[in-house]
């Protein structure tokens, strides 16, 4: 890295630091720290909710997997884009009738208080943690490619602006910035793409070579085999769902839209455009397969082919791609720090104390919360710096496991099915969460010899010898652990969440029936802000049956890859984007 | 061979990255317009 690319990347954090400072004289209200006055566009809306989800993770941990297993990782992003479409169409717009600001008030107005003030509690402390791995790995992602090996230098670089200016100027802050943002992280792909398919020769070439060269795998968009199949595709559907509709970092970006229309066409356009956008990150690791093989570490080839081959090409190129990368993974910490101090001042300062406090009360702890995360965040990054990676994985996956049975009960059970109690909904999530997370235990051999088995051993031995012989079993599955976990976990909670639901008195509450009434949108048919689940236009009864129509051609491309019917990845890849299609014309023409 | 694929990703890309900086920012100066302009009723109702 040379002196330019250092001031091309030092200007754009001072950049971002005097813009995201000058954003404070936006705030007037608690409102506007959480979700920015609520008078977000359309647009703006896709891109905050597109640079918020897209981080160093993307360009540098894909686009590895990439190199080492092939394109079908690429699914982890589309399935992701199709979520943000049903979730725009069906999910976000009776949120954004109930005017929540987070996924527990929703939970409170459901169930109960206290399901809100634990969850928000519990999901506050996930977010830091997880921060705190997006931290790790950027960090160290930067010292690769930078050759500066200064670990918590970098930490500082990633985290102290971020935290500052989210703290200050809140929602309007990562608004406004992810907006900015957005353009850097797209034109930082956009530079490295061509380079990495250049080298490699070109697609045709790329493609060729891969085909003659025992890497046919590689080219397989649904694969029937490996640890990326169709069953992984199956897994992050059911992930994707999940975190674009009960995700409150996620979530949080769309109650910000003006009204429920725009919150739909929000989160459908973010979807729309981030399908495409996936390429830039993806091939660039296939292409690598060809320039650069024989990497150990898969994470360690996008560093290589930008610290060795851009500033071949040209002067300053490496500082404007690492202002990309940088920018990615400033808009996905901000939006999460913005989540935190939400989660913190609404769903547990605000539940707990006996008196409402003053908006001037809010606004301090909301900046305090911000500041507290940050300094949780730094924490566990600097302490995974001593650990193995294998922990950031189990985290990860870990993550996964537990956010699942929320989908369940505030989704899945919180909206269509009235019968569910709050004690269904506790039980369910915490059932399941912990049935998950044992799951792993028991498959995972590191983890059931070196935890489960002596605790089980120590404590009761008839319990270990049977987990034991479940263990000699199961451990075959280890390698798709990642795809049966939030099975086993979502699994459960479907099943004990209706189970104590039916043995338990169901409570009624005029917060309900609100929620009830939210399926409807605004009685007066000329409201052109609100927007209709039941379409009114012939278009938008088109567009309905476009989405339903392409959803079941994509799942059944994905499930016909099971007996390598040879049209499987058309069907999947043709029902994504009918998909798309039904939901632009969903919501832009009813 | 022309590379119809790389130059396609590559135009998309384009296309998406002039969309996104041409209309958040016209959708920014609308948003911003809306709020001095409900700053200045509410200065005004506060001073009667």
């Amino acid at each position: 890295m040379t002196g330019v690319d250092y001031a091309i990347v030092g200007a754009f954090l001072l950049g971002m630091a005097l813009v995201g400072l000058r954003i404070s004289k936006l705030i007037k209200s608690p409102d506007d720290i959480f979700v920015a006055g609520r008078e977000l566009t359309p647009f703006v809306l896709g891109a905050t909710i597109t640079a918020t989800n897209l981080s160093m993770f993307h360009f540098i941990g894909m686009a590895g997997i990439s190199y080492q297993k092939g394109i079908s990782i690429i699914w982890q992003n589309w399935t992701g884009c199709m979520a943000l479409v049903l979730s725009g169409v069906f999910v976000i717009p009776v949120m954004r009738r109930l005017a929540v600001r987070s996924v527990p008030e929703f939970l409170e107005m459901r169930y109960n208080r206290s399901l809100r003030i634990l969850i928000g509690a519990f999901w506050g402390l996930r977010l830091c943690i997880f921060l705190g791995i997006f931290l790790y790995i950027a960090a160290t992602a930067a010292t690769v490619i930078t050759g500066w090996d200064n670990y918590i230098a970098w930490l500082m670089i990633f985290s102290v602006i971020a935290i500052m200016y989210s703290a200050v100027g809140g929602a309007w802050a990562v608004a406004i910035m992810d907006s900015m943002q957005f353009a850097f992280i797209i034109a930082g792909g956009l530079v490295t793409f061509p380079i990495a398919i250049h080298l490699a020769g070109g697609m045709p070439d790329l493609i060729h070579w891969l085909q003659t060269h025992g890497k046919e795998v590689h080219l397989q968009l649904v694969p029937r085999t490996g640890e990326f199949n169709w069953l992984f595709i199956l897994a992050i559907l059911i992930i994707s769902m999940k975190w674009a509709t009960v995700d409150q970092v996620i979530l949080q970006r769309a109650f910000g839209a003006r009204n429920p229309r725009i919150g739909a066409q929000g989160m459908a356009l973010s979807g729309v455009i981030t399908a495409p956008l996936a390429f830039l990150w993806i091939l660039p690791g296939l292409a690598l397969a060809r320039i650069h093989p024989g990497v150990t570490n898969p994470d360690h080839a996008i560093p290589w082919l930008l610290s060795t081959q851009l500033p071949m090409i040209g002067r300053g190129l490496l500082g404007f791609v690492l202002c990309g990368l940088v920018a990615a993974q400033v808009s996905t910490i901000t939006a999460d720090v913005n989540s935190v101090a939400t989660l913190f001042t609404s769903d547990v300062y605000r539940k707990l104390k006996r008196k409402e406090p003053s908006q001037r009360q809010l606004l301090t702890v909301a900046r305090f919360s911000s500041l507290v995360c940050g300094a949780l965040m730094l924490a566990v990054a600097y302490a995974l710096k001593f650990t193995d990676s294998g922990a950031v994985r189990a985290n990860l996956t870990v993550v996964g496991i537990v956010d699942l049975p929320l989908f369940v009960i505030a989704i899945i059970y919180g909206l269509l099915w009235k019968r569910t109690t709050w004690q269904g909904a506790m039980a369910g999530f915490f059932v399941g969460g912990a049935l998950g997370i044992l799951s792993y235990l028991v498959i995972v051999p590191k983890y059931f010899e070196g935890n489960l088995y002596p605790l089980l051993h120590a404590a009761w031995p008839w319990l270990a010898s049977c987990t034991a012989g479940w263990h000699a079993h199961l451990k075959v599955y280890e390698s798709s652990m990642l795809s049966i976990a939030p099975f086993v976990s979502s699994g459960t909670a479907i099943v004990v969440t209706p189970l104590v639901s039916l043995l338990t008195r169901q409570a009624k509450s005029s917060d309900t029936a609100r929620i009830w009434a939210s399926f409807k949108a605004s009685t007066s048919a000329d409201d052109q802000d609100d927007f209709p689940l039941v379409p009114r236009t012939l278009a938008g009864k088109i567009g309905l049956v476009l989405i339903a129509g392409g959803f079941l051609c994509f799942l059944g491309g994905i499930i016909s890859a099971i007996w390598g019917f040879p049209s499987a990845t058309v069907m999947a890849v043709g029902g994504m984007i009918v998909l798309f299609a039904g939901g632009l014309l969903r919501v832009y023409t009813d | 061979m022309f590379d119809w694929m790389t130059y396609s990703i590559e135009a998309v890309g384009i296309v998406i990255l002039c969309i996104w900086i041409v209309v958040p920012i016209r959708e920014f100066r609308r948003i911003f317009q809306r709020l001095k302009e409900k700053e200045a009723a509410d200065k005004r109702m506060a001073n009667g």
